[in-house]
């Protein structure tokens, strides 16, 4: 249970170092380990999104920076400085703050009721999204029911959103929005941005 | 669609048609309209949904592997059993009431509606249990734990091959969703003692 809910985020994480498989298993078990034996307190919300992103991060770094040191041994055939800090050709790594906004928004979504994830995965989650007259066959309801209860299943689904990202006082969703979007140059154009309604100077 | 007059406020239903192009014409002028003039609420509804769509939209991350998921399961495998020394080991739960055995009169039934409900003794501590059916073949647990520190507490449930763990809030609260039905294991651990409850059939 707690794996299939967090496996995502960890996988998202740890690949974007391009570690090999074997190290992707050896993070993937030792987050779940340090999880299941380091945080009972933290809640199935943002602060566990938060600690599970960091952590995998950590480990996954520290991985790639390894291997990166044993390949410059293994090609120099020198001695490599096992101390020496990550140079600026150290490994990206991906943007948490935006994976764990995903990760947050699947924890709302894995909470609906089952028709509503049907409706959502298809539309939001599929790529192509199917076309209403595909999904009306696939759903075996009438087309014109798909817009009413596409938005009463967003709306449950924001709901949830806003709770989870709620974990975090003092910052609502609307504030997060304009100021990340604004002052994160690693935060991605939001769909504000990109449809040109994202209020003040900008 | 349902069409916004000039002057209602935006929906949840407009704007998702309006982000997905669904809207006709003369929609999406009148909503453009609205949102050029003085309703902050509505361009933050905006804001708020565009993100939400852009997340899921975004979040294309391919299946994570079963090998990856198998090593993040592994860490769930239970510690070796401690030496039986007092204090360290398992102690039996006691049931003190299972709502389908107990004879109830009916208006203590009505109450209780179809969920079960289970009281145990946890030495001199207690947990109830309520076990409702969300949809065939998926329930949800929901247990209160009255002991002193109810925070340091994990529950494990392990129903065939699925192990789920909850850590109850402060006032003892917690949830475990999405449990398939079957023979069910259940342990409580706090920081003293272990606690095994009967085998259960959920």
């Amino acid at each position: 249970m707690l794996v299939r809910r967090h496996e995502r985020l960890v996988f998202a994480v740890a690949r974007s170092y391009r570690l090999s498989d074997e190290d992707l298993g050896d993070v993937f078990q030792e987050v779940f380990t340090a999880l299941v034996r380091g945080i009972p307190r933290l809640r199935d919300g943002r602060a566990l999104v938060r600690w599970l992103s960091s952590t995998t991060e950590r480990m996954a770094r520290a991985t790639a920076l390894r291997r990166r040191r044993e390949a410059a041994l293994a090609a120099s055939g020198e001695r490599a400085d096992a101390t020496a800090p990550p140079s600026a050709d150290s490994p990206v790594g991906a943007d948490l703050e935006l994976l764990e906004e995903r990760a947050l928004v699947r924890l709302a979504f894995d909470a609906l009721p089952a028709r509503c994830r049907e409706l959502l995965h298809a539309l939001f989650y599929e790529d192509p999204a199917p076309s209403y007259a595909a999904l009306s066959r696939r759903l075996r309801v009438p087309v014109g029911s798909l817009g009413p209860t596409r938005a009463r299943c967003f709306e449950r689904l924001r709901e949830a959103y806003d709770r989870l990202r709620a974990d975090e006082p003092g910052i609502t969703a609307a504030s997060r929005l304009t100021s990340t979007d604004e002052s994160d140059p690693r935060r991605t154009r939001s769909g504000a941005q990109r449809f040109g309604f994202v209020e003040g100077p900008a | 669609m349902r069409t916004p007059r000039r002057t209602a406020h935006l929906t949840t239903r407009s704007v998702l048609d309006y982000l997905e192009g669904r809207a006709g014409a003369a929609d999406r002028r009148r909503l453009e309209e609205h949102l050029a003039g003085p309703c902050p609420a509505c361009r933050a509804l905006v804001r708020e949904i565009g993100w939400v769509t852009e997340l899921m939209q975004t979040d294309r991350l391919p299946p994570v592997p079963e090998a990856l998921r198998r090593r993040a399961i592994e860490s769930f495998r239970p510690l070796p059993a401690p030496a039986a020394t007092r204090g360290s080991g398992w102690v039996a739960a006691r049931l003190l009431f299972d709502s389908i055995t107990a004879e109830l009169p009916a208006s203590v039934r009505r109450a209780v509606g179809e969920a079960r409900g289970l009281r145990y003794a946890l030495g001199d501590d207690s947990l109830e249990l309520e076990v409702e059916l969300e949809e065939p073949g998926v329930l949800t647990l929901r247990g209160r734990l009255e002991a002193p520190e109810p925070g340091q507490y994990r529950v494990d449930v392990a129903t065939g091959a699925e192990r789920f763990s909850a850590w109850p809030d402060a006032s003892g609260i917690f949830a475990i969703e999405r449990v398939p039905p079957g023979a069910a294991s259940v342990t409580v651990a706090g920081p003293a003692e272990r606690y095994r409850l009967p085998e259960l059939t959920l």
